[in-house]
């Protein structure tokens, strides 16, 4: 099927069929170039739009005349409305906010995500690291990368942030794989959201008894005259930053990996200069970009932007993805260059709801990626390269599976 | 060259501070960012437009000082192109 039937004029659905494992799906290149700002039709029905070009994208996610209240919006890949969420579960969900309440939440919890904060917990990262890699190499090759490094490292850190007990890896796991799942059915969702909300209400009605030194015990206590910070909304921010913060980082350490295999000359540059790691986790997460849906918006008023009137009420997609492969942005788009100049890509979103911990997944990233190529310097893969399953059916983009030898 | 920021816009994501940990840090109360050196020696101003153009809500604003006026005239044939002066915006700075 072929995404245009004429430029301007039937709604496209959104490309999600890749023809590479590294690359966007190649429509995105043909509506950048032809159709930058088109018509999106929406799997519940609805129509909106698609951005494909950088400029656009940011200057969408910078605009405060669209809205991120994820009720109103449509997403563009459910085959089912999304359902509103209840109050009760909607609260401290700040990635679905505006300011100003947007604003006292980012406020209340970007102290703990600063670069300085995220640089102090590097000796701890490496320390978890180094034990799974010990692990990994005790039990031999060859190894799932994926189990046995990827997941558990980021999982572990966010855990010992916020004060999550690890041993209770298996519930919330299962709940966020679910909720990211394109094929999982409407009452799945439900389901997995509730047992996810509840196991967080549980835990946060637990620490205001005995409140610890981690991110929610610490804000239940610095927050303890604050009665806005019921233990709802605490719960809302845990489960938000909880699944924010094991899915993306695991999927960038095991794509990533794959990634770098795939490009051996890249991957010996970067054995050879360890100070190469700071710009190739960049271009890392431009190159592969794995919120790989994009990011949604809903205008609040008829806007003109780019050419075009956007109406009141209908949703805009941003492309991630596509944005990060814009030549009008990125010299050789396409190509992945570990040494890239600091380049303004958009893996982590832009405007206010950048991502919160960014500075986390980068120092997760670098001692990760560093110590792992290190460790097995010959690490291959275990399988032919076309049969990595990858995460075309998740909203996160990663490999299901990495088998590893070295 | 003169750092300015616009505080009220700011959301600690981070980028000036990783990307010029010299001339900006984050506060610890709600992780805005506190300008280290208003006034950056001419080594770190390219750090600075790279804070400015990565910055996510356009909160740092980099105002260029006046031209000194017995500036010796560039050779002809290699003229610098003229900068349009005052404000580099983040865009400029990313170029």
């Amino acid at each position: 099927m072929s995404v245009f039937s004429s430029a301007s004029s039937s709604p496209v659905s959104l490309p999600t069929r890749r023809s590479s494992p590294f690359d966007p799906p190649p429509d995105y290149r043909r509506l950048r170039e032809e159709e930058p700002v088109s018509r999106l039709a929406f799997p519940d029905g609805k129509v909106g739009w698609l951005l494909t070009r950088h400029q656009d994208v940011r200057a969408l996610l910078a605009d405060d005349r669209f809205s991120s209240d994820r009720r109103r919006v449509s997403s563009p890949v459910r085959r089912f409305p999304i359902r509103p969420d209840t109050p009760a579960v909607r609260a401290g969900s700040l990635i679905g906010m505006d300011p100003p309440e947007h604003t006292r939440y980012r406020r209340m919890l970007t102290r703990y995500f600063t670069v300085r904060r995220m640089r102090e917990l590097a000796p701890r990262i490496e320390q978890v690291v180094s034990e799974h890699l010990d692990a990994m190499e005790r039990a031999g090759s060859p190894a799932d990368l994926v189990p046995a490094f990827a997941r558990p490292v980021p999982s572990l850190v966010i855990c010992e942030l916020l004060g999550v007990p690890y041993q209770d890896k298996i519930t919330f796991q299962r709940c966020t794989s679910v909720l990211l799942s394109l094929d999982a059915s409407e009452d799945a969702i439900a389901a997995a959201r509730d047992e996810l909300w509840q196991y967080m209400l549980d835990l946060v009605v637990a620490k205001r008894q005995h409140p610890d030194g981690a991110l929610l015990g610490n804000l239940i206590q610095t927050g303890a005259a604050d009665t806005a910070l019921t233990d709802e909304r605490l719960a809302g921010i845990g489960q938000l930053l909880l699944a924010a913060g094991h899915e993306t980082t695991a999927n960038m350490l095991a794509l990533g990996t794959y990634t770098l295999l795939g490009h051996p000359d890249q991957l010996c540059a970067l054995r050879a200069e360890a100070d190469l790691v700071d710009s190739a986790v960049e271009e890392l997460l431009r190159y592969l970009t794995i919120v790989q849906f994009g990011t949604v918006r809903v205008a609040r008023e008829d806007v003109d932007f780019a050419g075009q009137r956007i109406r009141a009420g209908e949703t805009v997609v941003a492309s991630l993805a596509a944005a990060d492969r814009d030549p009008a942005q990125f010299t050789e788009p396409d190509e992945l260059d570990l040494a890239r100049p600091a380049s303004q890509h958009v893996a982590f979103g832009h405007g206010i709801h950048q991502c919160l911990g960014q500075q986390l997944a980068r120092v997760e990233m670098k001692v990760a990626y560093s110590a792992l190529f290190r460790r097995f310097p010959r690490l291959r893969l275990a399988v032919q390269p076309d049969e990595v399953p990858m995460r075309d059916d998740m909203f996160i983009y990663g490999v299901h599976r990495l088998p590893v030898a070295w | 060259m003169r750092i300015q920021v616009d505080r009220d816009r700011c959301r600690g994501a981070g980028q000036c501070a990783l990307t010029a940990p010299e001339l900006f840090d984050q506060s610890d109360d709600d992780g805005t960012v506190v300008v280290l050196d208003e006034q950056p020696s001419p080594a770190l101003q390219g750090r600075a437009r790279g804070a400015a153009a990565l910055c996510p809500n356009s909160v740092i604003r980099l105002v260029e000082e006046a031209p000194r006026l017995c500036q010796r005239p560039a050779p002809v044939g290699r003229r610098a192109i003229a900068s349009p002066g005052g404000h580099t915006s983040a865009a400029e700075a990313a170029q």
